[in-house]
Formats: structure tokens, sequence, C-alpha cells
């Protein structure tokens, strides 16, 4: 780590990482495997089953109705080309999902050997804060950067609000590997979030504006530093960012 | 000892006079949307809410038609304004009626044609109430712009304060009926009590609720408002 505590070369590793050897789990709406953009582009795609309570994960065929997942996994690979993205369902097409399949995919990631967790979404029920807090924290103690976008609202919403995680605000950013980390707030990240052109479901682009489209850069920028230094820790990545980050 | 009756039609006479809240409140909303659409230079604009589980419908539009025609509900898990309602994002588009997620039956039902369409979530508390959708810009004035979804979610955020406002003149409806049956009921038994009893002493529904959980140990207390909480139906409580 200290031949790094530079700006400048952190910069530079910034610029040769290309995600390539790290493993991102992107719990979301899905994926459209066959949009033309992302043909071949996806690792793997799950969906989460539920049996009597309790969530697992199946290996499925890549589909998205609502179009969330399929527009994060393009900004993925758009900016860390290498990375291989995982994406596990966790919301479906009636556009819901529960904390505790949010809690069982970020489990799976965890047991899955996932370097990074992409959490465009989160929960603004209090009383879920403790199962995906301890789920968080499985992650971090196994090596696991968990990032997540803050609630679009401004409300306190998990997990994008735990101290551990890398939470994500979206701002307008002339560089999508330009971020602002803003020290001693509880969403610390901006990141490019506003008018991204990404691909829709069943074919074409559209426009979208959100923290959930700035946390795929954050990911994504996560993974071209792990791709550089495979080693790092969580709270190593949160300092490059940092170090990325800083006015 | 008689036992004192609620008065008929105390139910009606509440609605009436907090229905006069609501009231101005909706006229509140109506100059809100008129100033937006001037704002941002649109045909139309107008407040989506939920109709059921799975679908909106117009409260309110400066369009009349959409208010008067009969047109269908507009599926959650179906439209654009379903996405931004689950959502809670803002979101814009040129050419609507080509997106995935249209629904076109407004459209058809309504002799409409969208092309630029700005939708913003209203929310209210931790809750999303709403969608204020902005439809057409006017000749000339282009697609929408950064400082037009910005104003748009302003605006939006002040539909949530004024919606608020409604629902809770709503529950105070509610609430002071609830308020009048409960203190009509403790005097009625109270007055039967005290018909049976030369002492009159009886107890209160609460101090017994109170007493019965007492024992009970914060994961049992904790289980019970989990219990209460999946019998409301919020299992799904993710969002985009």
């Amino acid at each position: 780590m200290s031949a790094i505590i530079d700006r400048e070369e952190i910069v530079a590793s910034l610029g040769r990482g290309t995600g390539r050897g790290v493993k991102i789990g992107l719990l979301d709406t899905g994926v459209d495997e066959d949009h033309e953009d992302l043909k071949g582009k996806i690792a793997a795609s799950y969906e989460l089953v539920e049996s009597g309570g309790q969530y697992s994960c199946r290996e499925t065929k890549g589909t998205d109705l609502i179009g969330h997942g399929t527009a994060c996994a393009a900004i993925i690979n758009g900016i860390a080309p290498e990375a291989e993205i995982h994406s596990i369902k966790v919301i479906g097409a009636n556009s819901k999902g529960s904390s505790a399949g949010l809690v069982a995919g970020m489990h799976w990631c965890v047991e899955s050997g996932m370097n990074v967790i992409n959490a465009s979404l989160g929960t603004l029920e209090r009383r879920s804060r403790e199962s995906i807090s301890d789920a968080v924290d499985e992650a971090i103690l196994n090596g696991v950067v968990v990032v997540a976008a803050a609630n679009n609202g401004g409300f306190t919403a998990y997990p994008a609000n735990l101290s551990s995680v890398l939470s994500v605000e979206n701002e307008a950013m002339p560089d999508p590997l330009k971020i602002r980390y803003r020290l001693g707030t509880p969403i610390e990240i901006e990141a490019n979030g506003i008018y991204i052109e990404a691909p829709c479901p069943g074919g074409g682009h559209k426009f979208y504006t959100g923290t959930s489209f700035a946390c795929p850069h954050a990911s994504a920028i996560v993974a071209r530093l792990l791709s550089v230094y495979p080693d790092l820790q969580p709270f190593e990545v949160r300092s490059l960012m940092w170090h990325l980050g800083r006015e | 000892m008689t036992s004192p009756e609620l008065p008929d039609g105390l139910y009606d006479d509440l609605v009436k006079e907090f229905g006069a809240v609501k009231s101005v409140t909706r006229q509140v909303l109506s100059l809100l949307l008129d100033t937006g659409a001037k704002c941002l230079r649109v045909e139309d604009a107008a407040i989506l809410v939920p109709r059921s589980n799975d679908s909106l419908g117009f409260l309110q539009s400066t369009n009349p038609k959409l208010t008067q025609l009969d047109l269908p509900p507009i599926p959650i898990g179906a439209s654009i304004a379903g996405f931004v309602f689950v959502s809670a994002q803002t979101m814009s588009f040129d050419q609507a009626a080509s997106a995935a997620e249209f629904f076109d039956e407004i459209d058809k039902k309504a002799g409409y044609s969208t092309k630029e369409y700005l939708a913003a979530p209203i929310v209210s508390g931790d809750a999303t109430v709403g969608v204020l959708t902005f439809v057409n810009r006017v000749e000339g004035a282009g697609h929408f712009t950064k400082s037009d979804i910005d104003l748009a979610s302003r605006l939006a955020a002040v539909c949530g304060t004024l919606m608020d406002h409604i629902a809770r003149s709503r529950q105070l409806v509610d609430v002071t009926l609830d308020h009048l049956k409960a203190t009509f009921e403790s005097a009625r038994v109270a007055a039967g009590l005290a018909a049976a009893s030369p002492s009159g002493q009886h107890r209160n529904i609460k101090s017994d609720i109170v007493e019965a959980l007492e024992p009970l140990e914060a994961r049992e207390l904790e289980l019970i408002r989990n219990l209460i909480h999946s019998l409301n139906g919020n299992d799904s409580d993710l969002v985009l």
C-alpha cells in the first residue's frame, strides 16, 4: 500500500485498470443479456427462489422487465469492460423486492467470491437495518466492497446509510471516472448520474438520471482499482476513493 | 342512569367540515399544476396517484379530459409513471411513446399524442404517494433540460406536502370520529357498570393491553411488530 499513497499514482492506476479478475455482484432487477450492448458480457444471471420464507439463488436466463439492472450492468461494463458481472435479480417484474431477498443476495455474493457488490437499491424500513447491517458486515469481513446508491428522495436508506458501505449520490461529472468524496458525511461519494445514456431491455437506449446510475459508476471505478491492486481490503479501497475524490 | 348515544350524521358532518380543507388544498394543487406547466413550457401537467395496489390514475390535470374521461388504470409494473412511482426517480423522455415501458392506452382513449414526457415522484414522509407529470413541450421549447428536471422535482416536493395535508385531514376525520366513539362507548360502559356495581369502577382497555404486554421480552415484542407488519402486506420494501 505504501507505494501507492500518491494521488497521481492512484489516478494513473485508475487509467490502467480494466476490471480484469474482478467479480461484481449486481443486485438489481436482472439484466437483459440479449441486448446488443451486453451480449456475452454478463458472466451469469441468478434469481431468488423463496421457500418457506427462506431465499436461495439459482442460475437463470438473464432477463429484465424493468430496465434498471440492464442500465446499471451496461454502465459497469462501459467503465470496467473486463470485470465479471454477475446479475442477481432481487426485484421482480412487478417492481417488488424485499429486504430479506436483498440480504440473501448479499450473502450469495460473499459465498460466491464476488469482490464488489453493487446495490442500486435499498429500503427505508428501519426494521430491516439490523439484518442488512449484518449482511454488510459479513461482506466487509470477507473483503467484499459494498457500494450502494443513496435514496433519491434524500431519506435514510439501507444499505446506503451504513457507515461501512461506499454510498453514492448522483451528480453531473465531466468524466465517468471522476468522483467527488465528501469526507464525514453518510453519503460520501458523488459520481456521474445525470442524463446517462444506457441500454434498455428489448433494444435501444435511453437517458437515465438518479443515484442508481451513479452507483455503478463508483462500483466500476472500484473494479478498475481492484484489477490493478487485487489485494486491497474494503477500507483501503475507501482510502483510495478518498484520494481520487478529494477536491 | 341513561347511556349517552353518538349523534346520527356526525360522521357526515365531520367529513363536510374537513372537506373544506381538502377542497382548498386541491385548489392549491391546481394552481401549482398551472404554474408548473407554464414554467416548464408544456401543454399539460397532471398528478397521478395509486388507484389500487398495482395501478395509477389521474387525481388532477390541467387537461380536464384526463380527469373526466373513464380512462383505463395505468399499470404500475408496465408504465413510465409506474416506474417513477416505484423507483422514486425523476425521468424524462424526448419520444416517450417509443419507450418500451410507455403505456399507450391513455393516448388512444384521450386522443393524445405524447412526445416529451417528464415524470417526478411525489414523496410524502417516507413514501412515494404519486407522480407529477409534464407532457409535450410547447412549440420551439426543445427537450427538457437539467434545470427543468430539477424544477419538476422541486414542484413534486411541494405537491407531496400538499397531498400530505389532504391525507392528514382525512385521517383527522377518522381519528376524531374514533375518539368520539371511544368517549361515548366509555361513558356507556361506565354508565352500565355504575348500574351493576355500586363502586362504578371499570378498567381501561389501554391499561389492560399495557399490562398484558408487560411480561413479554423485547424479542417477543419485535415478533409481534413483525407479524403486524407482514399482516399489513408490507413484504415488499425495496426501492430503486
